[in-house]
């Protein structure tokens, strides 16, 4: 223990003298700080989002109420145009929306992909004019900077310039030698070489993702998602770290093992990567959604050309719906047009959701072999962790798709009822409506199941690399001084 | 005598890359790779080119045989139009993983582009996409620079730059040797993009002229780009004192201008000029249609007081006191006129988004600069047709196809479907019906994509940005081997 506590401050001092890892460790500094203000920024937006969607519904709700009761006191009927008029309630806004999760400011990934709100009435399933969030699709292409990408992208190669060369600089300039001369213990040497660059590049991330976020994003300290996050990236450090000493234990030249070490990194953060979403997508191919819009059209026609006939169905199966409102409860304008037009809608749904289920199928398939697939790299191991920390894998935003759908299924049924009976709403009615905050997707939680299994398959890559490392020798094996 | 000795430096290097296994590796798993790619990316093409050429023409022919209808009900029930995919986009994706590949045309609506393939893409697609582009783009330079970062490092190690120079070579035959040698690598590299045409299926690639212009400025550029990274290589190999140290700054320098830059300059350009959400783009077109159709109520009977304006302005026009003895029916002026005045929202609306997307790309081809790799990304993006100016072409005449057939739809039931007995509420004439004669009137969507000079002329200035890291990679390996020789 004492040769190691000897080896461990003979380094520090070393590098404490070292002015270019203070370069290092403020280039570090400065990339954290960017990452985190850009993921902050898009998380901030996000929720000025949401905030102006809770508002508007809120607002719109009110003027309803206040509308209706207005018109109550200046009509002697309700006639259409009146806010309380089925058809006025049908075609009505309504909102549903997702709020970022505490830690997607660490990660922003699919999230400036799939939509995160939506705005929908009667009529169109789909009020916004885009559906996801408006996005420079050059943005897209070339990604944000967050802190998941410096912690999977740029880390690594930091802490691979620092210690490419652990021990064949040493060799190089004939230093080994005097090291093995003084008896010192080869392993305890190169591990407080390793473990003190380690410590600097991962604590000044640690440290300087902490001061970012409790100047940008406080609230997320208070998780265990940011504890995570730091013990993940930890240890995928340590896995680069181990994969290096591993590489110069084989005695190449420094050059060689900067190839080397440059050459893994592109296969397990580039190439690998790319390979297994090609694969996926070839053995799970996703329906070509162009048939899907065109049978969309179709199934439109064919149940637009017999709406009679399709109304009838619905209202054999719901005879409550044929049951009309009685005289003092009715509009003055009837729109007998309208209850046909929902069947039309809802029949087109059903006949086309097939497709759509095989759809989703398709695409959570893909991402199923993915997750599969991605223990063979340590990058995606990481992105996957991350992605599920800040709640904006593909999985998530399906699941928000999901309940907005079935807050739209509860709100079609609510209003169907005073369409079909041509029932006028009271003012308190309004209340009674359907809203999405009873829909809303649960909170994203610490999701400890799934980060133990990804931290430990960390370690064990890591320990794997040690006993490349350290493993007794078949026969005596000298390292080649 | 200068000529032969810069000749037998470049045999020198040759045989010097050829025993560096790293690099022979590299370099094979490029070029195998790139193959792979390409003859994956033409299965692609030629799977989404059948798609979406079968698409169009059930399109068509759903559109020509909608049967009898009032031509307004045939509006409503529209169509599609679908963006090809250019036959360069085998080459490089671009961005048309990110956008829409196709247009609903549809009476009082102008929609944005939907079914972005990325939507159905898994998580893994933002590592990028194997391509020959994302592989010549990202992996070529730092094959360059492995072939080239002990280029006069490694000589001054040996002490072979000393011998060089005592036998009197100077600087300058060092320079043409190195750069020569580096520069025969790059032909084979780029030889994947000459192979674009062959191996791609004949049946869904026309050879053109225009295909033949944008692969020669590709190749060029290709050339021209990684020669520069070749040149950079040379240039800090002569300048830092070890070989590893020349690496790791290479190194630095490519991830930095691969993946950092890109990606502050996103930064940038978003703080610069951010872009809507998606909500206050509702707001603003909300308030570009005076609100009427925020609610659900009080906006909708508008169609009315607009009925009743242009009823008015017509009996004018025709000197007539009655409507029904008016020549023209008003209820199509009537569509027409709030389907301008849609037109005119949606072109205030979207064009501010199209223009914000501008100016951040303005701000992107100003740190260009910082980062050759920008540079060629967009210059390619524009030659293989994925790019932002193509898609928004496209757009563009998908909007302007759309307002045609709205306006003959809308024209035929103004001049066509005189019925003076119509029901002052359904006037939708129920019973004006047209069919096939109208509907085959229509000429069908055909997309003419930005023609080579007009790409050229949108990427001159990224043309010039990478001219100018050619010239200054060239001025750093000169200044470079000028630094060595002194210092060997």
């Amino acid at each position: 223990m004492k040769a190691l506590w000897i080896c461990w401050r003979a380094e520090w001092r070393l590098m404490a003298r070292d002015r270019s890892l203070a370069l290092v460790a403020a280039t570090i500094a400065l990339l954290t700080m960017a990452a985190v203000w850009s993921g902050a920024g898009w998380v901030r937006f996000q929720r000025e989002a949401v905030t102006q969607l809770r508002d508007t519904a809120r607002a719109q709700h009110a003027t309803y109420k206040r509308d209706a009761q207005a018109y109550l006191e200046t009509h002697d009927a309700v006639d259409a145009g009146a806010p309380q008029h089925p058809v006025s309630v049908y075609w009505k806004r309504t909102y549903a929306w997702r709020d970022p999760a505490p830690a997607a400011v660490l990660r922003i990934g699919q999230s400036d992909v799939y939509p995160y709100y939506s705005v929908f009435h009667g009529v169109e399933e789909q009020v916004l004019h885009y559906a996801a969030e408006i996005k420079n699709p050059l943005h897209l292409l070339i990604g944000k900077l967050d802190a998941s990408f410096l912690a999977i992208y740029v880390l690594p190669l930091i802490l691979i310039a620092l210690v490419y060369d652990v021990l064949s600089a040493e060799r190089e300039t004939g230093r080994l030698a005097l090291v093995q001369g003084q008896g010192t213990s080869l392993v305890s040497w190169l591990t407080s070489r390793l473990a003190l660059r380690w410590l600097l590049v991962a604590g000044s991330f640690a440290v300087c993702l902490v001061a970012a976020l409790a100047a940008t994003e406080p609230a997320v300290l208070a998780t265990p998602a940011v504890l995570q996050f730091v013990g993940l990236v930890a240890l995928y450090l340590a896995f680069w770290g181990g994969l290096a000493l591993a590489i110069n234990m084989r005695g190449w030249s420094s050059a060689v093992n900067a190839l080397g070490l440059a050459a893994s990194w592109i296969v397990l953060v580039f190439a690998y990567p790319t390979l297994v979403d090609s694969v996926a997508s070839a053995v799970y191919r996703v329906p070509s959604r162009n048939q899907q819009a065109l049978e969309d059209m179709r199934v439109r026609a064919e149940v637009d050309a017999d709406r009679p006939r399709y109304l009838e169905q619905y209202l054999r199966d719901r005879p409550e719906l044929r049951v009309q409102a009685p005289p003092e409860r009715r509009p003055v304008q009837v729109y007998d047009w309208y209850p046909a037009f929902l069947t039309y809608q809802i029949s087109v749904d059903e006949l086309t959701a097939g497709t759509e289920h095989a759809i989703r199928e398709a695409l959570m398939a893909r991402e199923r072999l993915a997750a599969q697939l991605r223990y063979a790299s340590p990058a995606l191991v990481l992105q996957g962790a991350i992605a599920r920390l800040a709640g904006v894998g593909v999985a998530d935003m399906l699941a928000f798709d999901d309940r907005v759908d079935a807050f739209r299924d509860a709100w079609r049924a609510t209003v169907r009822g005073y369409l079909f009976r041509n029932e006028f709403l009271d003012v308190e009615d309004f209340d009674r409506l359907p809203a999405f905050d009873a829909f809303a997707p649960p909170p994203i939680g610490p999701r400890w199941r799934e980060s133990f299994v990804d931290l430990a398959w960390l370690v064990l890559l890591c320990i794997g690399l040690a006993w490349v490392v350290v493993r007794p020798p078949r026969r005596r094996r000298r390292v080649p001084g | 005598m200068a000529l032969n000795r810069a000749a037998r430096i470049v045999r020198v290097e040759l045989a010097g890359y050829r025993r560096d296994h790293t690099v022979v590796t590299l370099f094979a798993c490029i070029l195998v790779f790139s193959v792979l790619s390409l003859t994956v990316a033409a299965i692609a093409y030629r799977s989404d080119t059948d798609d979406k050429a079968d698409a169009r023409q059930q399109a068509r022919e759903m559109w020509l045989t909608q049967g009898q209808k009032n031509p307004h009900g045939a509006g409503h029930f529209g169509t599609f139009v679908f963006k090809p995919l250019p036959p360069l986009a085998m080459f490089d994706r671009g961005l048309d993983s990110y956008l829409g590949q196709r247009v609903r045309i549809e009476t009082h609506s102008q929609h944005e582009a939907t079914g972005r393939p990325v939507e159905d893409a898994s998580s893994l697609l933002r590592f990028g996409q194997l391509t020959p582009g994302f592989l010549l783009l990202y992996l070529g330079p730092l094959l360059m620079l492995l072939l080239t970062f002990g280029a006069l490092s490694r000589e001054r190690e040996q002490g072979t730059l000393a011998m060089l120079l005592a036998q009197g070579v100077g600087a300058g035959t060092i320079f043409r040797g190195k750069a020569l040698a580096a520069a025969t690598v790059v032909p084979v590299l780029a030889a994947p993009l000459a192979a674009l045409v062959v191996i791609a299926p004949p049946a869904s690639v026309t050879v053109t002229a225009d295909l033949l212009a944008r692969l020669a400025v590709m190749m060029l550029a290709l050339l021209a780009y990684l020669s520069a990274f070749a040149l950079l290589g040379i240039g800090v190999s002569g300048w830092v004192r070890s070989s590893t140290l020349s690496l790791i700054v290479l190194l630095a320098l490519w991830t930095y201008a691969g993946t950092v830059a890109p990606r502050l300059a996103v930064l940038l350009a978003e703080g610069l000029h951010p872009t809507p959400s998606s909500m206050a783009f509702l707001s603003d077109y909300d308030e570009a249609m005076g609100n009427r159709f925020v609610y659900g109520y009080g906006g909708y009977d508008s169609f009315n007081t607009v009925y009743a304006a242009v009823e008015r302005d017509l009996m004018q026009r025709y000197g007539v006191e009655d409507a029904a003895a008016l020549p023209v029916n008003p209820f199509g002026f009537a569509l027409e006129t709030t389907e301008q005045e849609g037109q005119r929202a949606y072109d205030r609306t979207f064009g501010t988004v199209a223009r914000g997307f501008e100016r951040q790309n303005a701000v992107h081809r100003v740190a260009a600069p910082a980062s050759p790799f920008m540079a060629v990304r967009f210059l390619f993006m524009g030659l293989a047709g994925t790019g932002l100016e193509e898609h928004l072409n496209f757009l563009a005449q998908a909007e302007q196809y759309r307002r045609r057939v709205m306006n003959a739809l809308n024209m035929d039931i103004a001049h066509n479907s005189l019925d003076p007995d119509y029901d002052v509420r359904l006037r939708n004439s129920a019973e004006y019906l047209r069919g096939v004669e109208l509907w085959s009137s229509i000429p069908d969507f055909d997309y003419v994509p930005l023609p080579i000079d007009a790409v050229l002329r949108t990427h001159a200035r990224d043309l010039v940005a990478l001219l100018a890291w050619l010239v200054a990679a060239a001025i750093c390996a000169w200044t470079g081997v000028r630094r060595a020789c002194r210092t060997a």
